[in-house]
């Protein structure tokens, strides 16, 4: 689920231009799926309001989606 | 307020103006916003009148609009976005010259318009381009007029295009995007929802209490401390005439290359170009750690976003090149950008006295004018070449569309060296400026040509940090004996012992002490005068003398004594008055150099 929603928050900072079911399959970081620098950090901002946790973003897991979902996973332990 | 139009420049035979009368939702005044705050201050640099920061635009009129109807739409337009009827006015004492802080926005609610009309012989988008060049090359009176110009060019009696001037301080490069979208509606007669957010709102939020932007202070204090004291430690030159010279580059090649290694890392390719900026600035000035400031937008903000107004600021970013290749550097320069481009809402009132409690920490004004600045569309190309990178023969093949091109010369720029994309979406168009009392006017080409050289090389081999000057075919700055490195900072042993006796007396000397983990240290020692009588009013004054300069470092301890030694190699053993860093009361009503 926390995948799930994570993906839509990417692709809701995407304004769109990024599909979920794209997001969710993607073999590549999400800066080579298409994710603008813009796009980077309205994503951080979504999640530390829906997930009420700081994303530190020189932690070096913001490259893919699987890495964004584990540090939030790991922040609401 | 009211303004005149130009003259008719060639082409051009001008019909009687219009006058266009707006009466929008509501005026009002407030203290300016962050972003207008930073315009503002950047004008203020400039001489009254300098049109440096107008920005010259025009809008197509398609459809079978006529003149009136223009003219509806540009009173629309202005009545929309309070930014277009806002004037800047002093309130208060101070000169404007503390940033903002005594200069209030205040918005006229209704106020006239006058528009010039145009007949074109031919090719009105041309024309049109050329009297938006000339209706901005007039300084605007930020006081008393509107910041826009505007005249309508018709063919055959038809509208085809406007020309429009408009000041920096009421519009940025997002907000001329907001404006375009909206320009055909409102030509065609389209009733649109009102913007949702103005710049006296952002004022207001500003400063709520508490007010935010409280983690981007705290970046731009981590970020003080770990920077280079300057980029421009290294002896002055004769400038050029005039001083400030800009060249530009238009390569695909380096376009392509830059994506591939963004996808190759996972970075964006705005990272990539920073990335590459700051290990050519490094690889000339001697430093492994560069500290840039990046335009920053701040337009994911969600409701400045929405809002037509100067919103950016800038942000400082140190990234730390380390030792390795370029690849490595690019991965770790990626999540500086990010926290930078995360960290450039803020007041610039507070960063501004963070810098100034760090330059008197350092015992050096801190000098942060080196800038970079992506203004791409979303920061990314949209229609590069198809191209594969991975395919030496054909990026070598993209190459040969490579220009180069000089842009301009100009007097005065708040910078020493600006680094800058262009909008184009189908290649690389980059700008590099520099100032030529720190480095040729050629070094800004030959940055563009290493710039390109540099990606190139990076998507078929690992590049070491070390190769970078040679690839990019930089020379890099000579530093003369006494130069020597103090963590991140060089310094002129001998032009800061020249400062010192000039401020303490002839006989003061400076002394380079190895001082275990914290490295080398310098000490002071001087023979304590009236006024010069404890090592705070000493480290005062040497700082006051020392303001604007990037070769000298104040002493990291002061050694005030009695009487003065038989020979300078007898200070150490001088009986001693007192003694310490100085540091202790930081003046804080005092401005220490130029640092704004």
């Amino acid at each position: 689920m926390l995948r799930e929603r994570v993906a839509e928050l990417v692709s809701k900072a995407s304004g769109g231009e990024l599909a979920v079911a794209d997001i969710l399959t993607a073999d590549c970081s999400l800066p080579a799926l298409g994710l603008t620098s813009i796009a980077y950090l309205r994503l951080i901002d979504l999640l530390e309001a829906e997930f009420d946790c700081d994303v530190d973003i020189d932690g070096g897991y913001l490259d893919t989606l699987d890495g964004l979902v584990e540090h939030i996973a790991g922040q609401r332990k | 307020m009211t303004v005149s139009p130009a003259a008719a420049p060639p082409g051009l035979s001008a019909l009687p103006p219009r006058v266009v009368e707006f009466r929008g939702a509501r005026g009002g005044q407030a203290g300016l916003t962050w972003g207008q705050q930073g315009i503002w201050r950047s004008t203020r640099w400039l001489d009254d009148g300098d049109p440096y920061f107008n920005l010259a635009w025009t809008l197509p009129v398609t459809g079978a609009a006529d003149v009136d109807a223009v003219l509806r739409a540009v009173g629309r337009l202005i009545e929309r976005h309070e930014t277009l009827r806002t004037a800047f006015v002093r309130d208060g004492e101070g000169g404007g010259e503390n940033g903002g802080r005594d200069t209030v926005q205040r918005v006229s609610r209704e106020g006239r318009l006058t528009v010039g009309v145009y007949e074109a012989a031919a090719k009105p988008m041309s024309a049109a381009k050329a009297l938006a060049a000339e209706l901005a090359a007039t300084g605007f009176d930020y006081a008393g007029e509107l910041p826009i110009r505007c005249a309508v060019v018709c063919q055959a009696g038809r509208p085809r295009a406007v020309a429009l001037a408009l000041s920096h301080l009421a519009l940025d490069g997002w907000s001329l995007n907001i404006v375009a979208a909206e320009w055909p509606r409102l030509v065609a007669g389209e009733d649109l929802p009102a913007p949702r957010w103005q710049p006296l709102d952002q004022a207001a939020v500003e400063r709520s209490d508490p007010p935010p932007g409280g983690q981007a202070l705290r970046h731009w204090r981590t970020g003080l401390a770990s920077a280079p004291r300057s980029m421009f430690d290294f002896p002055t030159r004769e400038p050029e005439e005039p001083r400030f010279v800009r060249h530009g580059m238009d390569s695909p090649a380096a376009a392509v290359a830059a994506e591939a290694l963004a996808a190759r890392h996972g970075v964006t390719t705005s990272s990539v170009l920073t990335v590459a900026c700051a290990a050519l600035l490094g690889a000339v000035t001697g430093h492994r750690t560069v500290a840039l400031q990046l335009i920053v937008s701040n337009r994911h903000h969600p409701r400045l976003g929405e809002m037509a107004g100067p919103a950016a600021q800038d942000g400082l970013c140190v990234v730390d090149l380390g030792d390795g290749t370029f690849a490595d550097a690019l991965r770790h320069g990626h999540r500086r950008t990010m926290a930078t481009y995360r960290n450039g809402h803020y007041d610039p009132a507070l960063v501004l006295a963070a810098w100034r409690a760090e330059a008197w920490r350092r015992g050096a004004d801190i000098d942060l004018d080196a800038f970079f600045n992506d203004v791409r569309h979303a920061g990314r190309w949209g229609s590069l070449p198809k191209v594969d990178p991975e395919d030496p023969a054909a990026l070598a093949a993209l190459r040969g569309r490579t220009r180069t091109f000089f842009v301009g010369a100009y007097p005065a720029v708040k910078a020493r060296i600006f680094f800058a994309t262009g909008p184009a979406p189908s290649t690389c168009e980059f700008y590099v400026l520099v100032d030529t009392a720190f480095l040729p006017g050629a070094v800004a080409e030959r940055m563009l040509t290493g710039l390109e050289e540099l990606l190139v090389r990076a998507v078929s081999e690992e590049v070491p940090l070390d190769h970078v000057a040679k690839i990019a075919g930089l020379d890099p700055v000579r530093r003369p004996e006494g130069w020597t490195a103090i963590g991140r900072d060089w310094v002129s042993l001998p032009e800061t012992e020249a400062l010192l006796r000039r401020v303490c007396g002839p006989g003061a000397a400076v002394v380079a002490e190895e001082a275990g983990d914290a490295g080398t240290r310098l000490t002071g020692y001087l023979v304590a005068r009236p006024g010069l009588d404890t090592p705070g009013a000493v480290h005062g004054a040497v700082m006051r003398a020392a303001a604007g300069r990037t070769d000298v470092l104040a002493p990291h301890h002061y050694v005030l004594c009695t009487a003065p030694p038989a020979g300078a190699a007898g200070w150490p053993g001088c009986p001693r008055l007192a003694e310490g860093d100085g540091r202790e009361q930081f003046p804080r009503n005092e401005p220490l150099g130029k640092m704004t």
